[in-house]
């Protein structure tokens, strides 16, 4: 088109202004999460498998779970990483705990809180669950960690505390010591590490709890098995919240992104409307 | 130079050596040290990387004049030593890092990463759209993906979830799995290339 040439009212509609189109989502989200609407809410396979999971691990069982959540992706993670070790806890589960990502470890002592609040009471260190740490060098760390715990973490855990003297760790030396486990991984796409480094080697039925955004890197292991179940980012935390009765921000914040979903679905229509009706007039981009 | 590269190619055949060659096992301890090391060494690199950044930072603050944003490296400076003393004065755990942490890095890295939302609602108007086939299909595959993931659609049309499952489970995985064994080949050409000394930038 050349310079100066009137606009038609498609082409004018084309280049609306980003900050109209993100002020009108902005208006959607901040509405729907002040003013929650009722929609229906089927629970996904995903969410079904996950809570059956958490369920199916024995009570008593001792079981791994690296927590290493991040600010950015903790809305996302926090509901159903929280209320799977509701559940776990609930049952007795014994659970040791590390992280491999730098911002891990202060969400870890807050996803405990939470937890305790969610329990109703307090936690026993060193007998119900253990922090090793935070634990460096990413897919070869992962790897000397689940090889011998002791040596990586020099035989003691965050605090300092000598493992030797933790009931919890008592005959736990190694990722082959864990008949379940589970990784929160976050947005970083790593579960197919855990599962070349921890699965794999050691036949550990494994969990996972990712942003939704990672649900392609996991879904090759999904379909044979390596991964059991996964709590497949925002959705999968309302389904936990769903399922387990503990209706929170996660059920709140998948209603509002459905309805930001919607606004986005109506965006791409118009757009695509629009583009043709231009197209049509002469328009080249 | 030639040094390092000689320790890495050393190391990476004896990490594979290890891994594929089952008479090796008298390796095994020796291969477990080794791994032990580089959790260190990862460990360590934080420490010289932290003190990279302070150096850094300190260096444009003392040449003020020639950089216009030196302000930023004062912040830096500020926050990195306010962390940094609330860590070593009271732990991990303290009262005073949890806060900084909960109050200050918590809501800015979400605030940063939702603002994604704005850009994608943008980029859905102005770039999703059936210019040709292979747009059209990733428009129709992206979209019917993100319905079944959404309450709002997956409740009154519940096929949504079926169709969805097919291309999660078909087409993505199949793609994905190819991509992977892209991605294998690739590390392994690039191994090769390394260990025999043909690819020196992986020193930098």
């Amino acid at each position: 088109m050349t310079e100066g040439a009137k606009k038609s009212f498609a082409e004018k509609a084309l280049d609306l202004d980003h900050r109209i189109l993100a002020s009108i989502v902005f208006c959607i989200i901040a509405a729907m999460i002040l003013y929650p609407v009722s929609i229906p809410f089927p629970v996904s396979n995903y969410g079904q498998n996950f809570y059956d999971f958490v369920h199916s691990i024995p009570a008593g069982e001792t079981i791994g779970f690296m927590l290493s959540d991040t600010p950015s992706t903790r809305p996302q993670l926090e509901p159903s990483t929280t209320l799977s070790l509701m559940i776990l806890f609930e049952k007795d589960v014994k659970i040791i705990f590390w992280q491999d990502e730098f911002m891990g470890p202060p969400i870890f002592t807050d996803y405990i809180a939470i937890t305790e609040d969610l329990l109703g009471r307090e936690l026993e260190y060193g007998v119900e669950y253990v922090d090793l740490g935070y634990v460096a060098g990413e897919e070869t760390g992962a790897a000397a960690f689940l090889k011998d715990m002791r040596t990586v973490v020099a035989g003691v855990d965050v605090d300092g505390t000598n493992l030797d003297d933790l009931p919890i760790m008592q005959g736990i030396n190694s990722g082959g010591d864990f008949e379940y486990g589970f990784f929160n991984v976050a947005c970083r796409c790593t579960e197919p590490m855990y599962v070349r480094q921890w699965q794999q080697p050691y036949g550990t039925k494994v969990g996972s709890i990712n942003c939704a955004m990672d649900l392609p890197a996991i879904t090759l292991y999904l379909a044979t098995g390596q991964i059991k179940a996964t709590a497949n980012g925002l959705l999968g935390g309302a389904e936990m919240e769903y399922l387990t009765g503990h209706l929170g921000t996660a059920y709140g914040q998948t209603l509002a992104v459905s309805f930001g979903g919607l606004y986005f679905t109506i965006l791409v229509i118009l757009g695509n409307v629009f583009f043709f009706i231009s197209r049509a007039g002469g328009r080249r981009e | 130079m030639t040094i390092p590269l000689y320790i890495v190619s050393i190391l990476g055949v004896w990490m594979i050596a290890e891994y594929f060659l089952p008479f090796l096992n008298p390796l095994v301890p020796t291969t477990d040290m080794i791994r032990t090391y580089a959790t260190i060494l990862a460990a360590a690199s934080w420490g010289l990387g932290t003190a990279i950044l302070c150096l850094a930072h300190g260096r444009r603050i003392y040449r003020q004049t020639k950089d216009p944003f030196w302000g930023y490296s004062v912040m830096f400076l500020i926050c990195f030593l306010a962390m940094l003393g609330a860590a070593l004065t009271q732990g991990l755990k303290g009262t005073t890092y949890l806060w900084f942490y909960n109050y200050i890095i918590g809501p800015t890295g979400q605030a940063l990463y939702s603002t994604t939302a704005f850009y994608v609602t943008t980029a859905g108007y102005r770039v999703f759209r059936f210019r040709n086939m292979d747009a059209a299909v990733l428009l129709i595959a992206g979209m019917f993906v993100m319905w079944s993931v959404l309450p709002l659609f997956t409740g009154p049309f519940p096929v949504l979830v079926v169709i969805a499952g097919w291309i999660n489970n078909v087409i993505a995985v199949a793609a994905y799995r190819g991509f992977v064994m892209g991605v294998a080949l690739g590390i392994i050409g690039l191994a090769v290339r390394v260990f025999l000394h043909k690819h020196r930038e992986v020193l930098a």
